[in-house]
């Protein structure tokens, strides 16, 4: 009684291969190997979803990255900034969700027209600077 | 006195205008573009799936945003090309489960390397479930030991794990 309720269960992937083609799954049940060119194309899906899910939690800032790369020191100084002063006070989460709503518009226009960058990266390398020397002191 | 009252009512008109448009503003946008706050992502074997137990179906979406009005479901499928109708049956399947245990998903995104597809679901699981049911049921039957029909098909088989076994592959 107990095997029968427990067969009962069906995954998601299997229904959606019963969809596919039902004999896929008497041949799954029966034991058949998947062939290697399958098994190679399953290994690049897993490689594509780490990299759904990486571009899924990407939080990075917007306008740094534009302005410098992804992994600039001067990204990551602001990514700290962003993370350890910022996120710490209510008018700072503020900004922050200001600036997440407002920076990808951003930078879409100053893709288009690269006087905003160079305005932006005037502006932005002020605020590096405020903060390096800020940092200085601390 | 109705000076008073109109200017409040004025006051709290423009406050919820006010209050709407920084919502809009504040809205969190993903780096996929979806307008929601990512609420659970599946990271592969570690993470456990969902089990609906009264429709008994298990699985696990590849990522759940909140968004307005519920929960936004995202099936991802790393090949090229467009959205086929088993890859929106493995969703609602997965969005079903999710449902058993507390994610009211109502929408799903299923998303290739290429194309992209929206799909609205109904509120109540019983008519999400009969969408699924005649699939459901021929997974209970493959599992129970019975011969399953093949629907062959070129472009089905050229992609199927077990095309080199399969007599029916064979025959195209």
């Amino acid at each position: 009684m107990g095997n029968s309720r427990k067969s009962k269960w069906v995954s998601a992937s299997d229904v959606g291969r019963a969809s596919y083609c039902p004999h896929y799954l008497e041949l799954k049940e029966k034991g058949t190997k998947p062939s290697q060119q399958s098994l190679k194309a399953r290994a690049k899906g897993e490689v594509s979803h780490e990299a759904l899910n990486r571009q899924a939690e990407d939080s990075r800032c917007f306008v740094a990255t534009h302005l410098y790369g992804i992994d600039h020191p001067n990204t990551c100084l602001l990514r700290k900034y962003r993370d350890q002063k910022l996120a710490s006070h209510t008018t700072g989460r503020v900004f922050i969700s200001v600036y997440y709503a407002i920076s990808p518009y951003l930078v879409i226009a100053a893709r288009k027209l690269p006087l905003i960058s160079m305005f932006m990266r005037y502006f932005v390398d002020c605020k590096i600077r405020h903060i390096q020397e800020r940092c200085e002191d601390d | 006195m109705i000076d008073i009252l109109l200017y409040g009512l004025l006051g709290l008109a423009a406050a919820a205008l006010l209050y709407n448009f920084i919502r809009r503003i504040a809205g969190s946008r993903s780096g996929l573009g979806i307008e929601g706050k990512l609420i659970w992502m599946d990271k592969g074997r570690s993470t456990k799936p969902f089990f609906n137990h009264v429709f008994e179906v298990l699985g696990k979406p590849d990522l759940m945003y909140r968004v307005r009005g519920g929960v936004l479901a995202v099936e991802y499928k790393s090949r090229r090309g467009p959205v086929f109708k088993s890859d929106v049956v493995q969703a609602k399947c997965a969005a079903l489960a999710a449902r058993g245990n507390g994610y009211q998903v109502t929408r799903l995104l299923v998303k290739t390397a290429t194309t992209e597809q929206y799909i609205e679901l109904p509120r109540a699981d019983k008519t999400l479930f009969n969408e699924i049911k005649e699939y459901v049921i021929l997974t209970r039957q493959a599992k129970a030991g019975v011969r399953m029909k093949a629907w062959p098909n070129v472009g089905k088989c050229r992609g199927c794990a077990f095309k080199y076994d399969c007599v029916h592959a064979q025959k195209r």
